[in-house]
């Protein structure tokens, strides 16, 4: 038999590995220093981003219907969207331990007003164990991004 | 002994814990987790030229499918002669010895995702993402949603 002593072990050994999973698989935060507002039907555009994220933010500014037009070339832009992405597939362990495959994304945007050179907004996002990899990454950062635009 | 037995509720509690994340992960022959982009009205006009760019191998794949799918757009070779291009990136990852051995699992995981864009105005008229896990056909199941989404959601009835 397990002596009290080392059931507490197990115990805290097996509450730590359920913690440190949710730990894993919580979203980033925004990171917003700005107050200056994104005008509504502006006009931006996304610069390439690696991976093609770019492709995915695009799709995913129409899906979440955030109110700005985007534009494939820079010069008739007010805004210029930049930013970095990564995706890390799942290993061993995590489909072992957790049974999942799904893939760790991170990606970073910002948004730059053209006309002044200012960083208006910037958001940056991390999904543990993402289900549809950068595509929910992508839709966080357009969820946010509308949410700015509005105010809210 | 007790190490074995310790290595053992381990083991146990770890399975246990596996099962139940599975149990909620969504099976995988699900229908396809495609994305609706909601702001996407018919804004191609039937029978439009468009042009579909390089895209790593993909635009092949998504020619056929959106012959197979019956999109009423016309392709052409030259980005000159078209009125709409349609850009993208896609990722296909093979299954790896790990998620053959432990997931049981041969298939690999593809995820797309296109625009199109007016030549004329640069602007981005549909976009459409899609992300299959498991995916039974490789790159021609992505290809497929984003042409069925393509003729659904983005081209205008004659």
């Amino acid at each position: 038999m397990i002596q009290p002593r080392g059931r507490h072990a197990v115990v805290a050994l097996g509450l730590s590995l359920i913690l440190a999973t949710i730990a894993a698989g919580q979203q980033g935060k925004s990171v917003d220093q700005s107050t200056k507002p994104i005008e509504r039907n502006s006009r931006i555009y996304i610069a390439p981003i690696e991976g093609g994220f770019d492709t995915f933010l695009a799709a995913a500014i129409i899906k979440k219907q955030v109110p700005v037009t985007v534009v494939t070339d820079r010069t008739k832009a007010d805004y210029e969207i930049t930013g970095i992405a990564s995706t890390e597939k799942a290993g061993w362990a995590k489909m072992l331990f957790m049974g999942v495959d799904n893939s760790n994304d991170l990606a970073s945007v910002k948004v730059v007003e053209l006309k002044s050179s200012e960083v208006v907004y910037g958001y940056a996002v991390r999904k543990g164990n993402s289900y549809r990899g950068k595509q929910s990454a992508a839709e966080a950062c357009a969820k946010h991004l509308k949410e700015k635009i509005e105010g809210k | 002994m007790k190490h074995w037995k310790l290595f053992g509720v381990l083991l146990l509690a770890a399975t246990v814990y596996s099962e139940s994340a599975r149990a909620q992960q969504p099976q995988s022959q699900t229908p396809p987790q495609a994305q609706t982009p909601p702001q996407a009205q018919a804004k191609i006009p039937a029978g439009s030229k468009v042009f579909v760019a390089a895209m790593g191998g993909f635009e092949t794949p998504l020619k056929k499918a959106m012959a197979e799918k019956k999109v009423p757009l016309e392709i052409v070779e030259q980005r000159e002669q078209a009125e709409y291009e349609i850009t993208g990136t896609s990722e296909s990852k093979k299954a790896s010895t790990a998620k053959k051995i432990i997931m049981k699992s041969w298939h690999s995981d593809e995820e797309a995702s296109i625009k199109v864009a007016s030549v004329k105005t640069g602007e981005i008229v549909y976009a459409y993402s899609v992300h299959k896990q498991d995916s039974a056909h490789g790159q021609r199941s992505t290809a497929e949603a984003c042409a069925k989404h393509l003729k659904d959601e983005a081209v205008a009835a004659k």
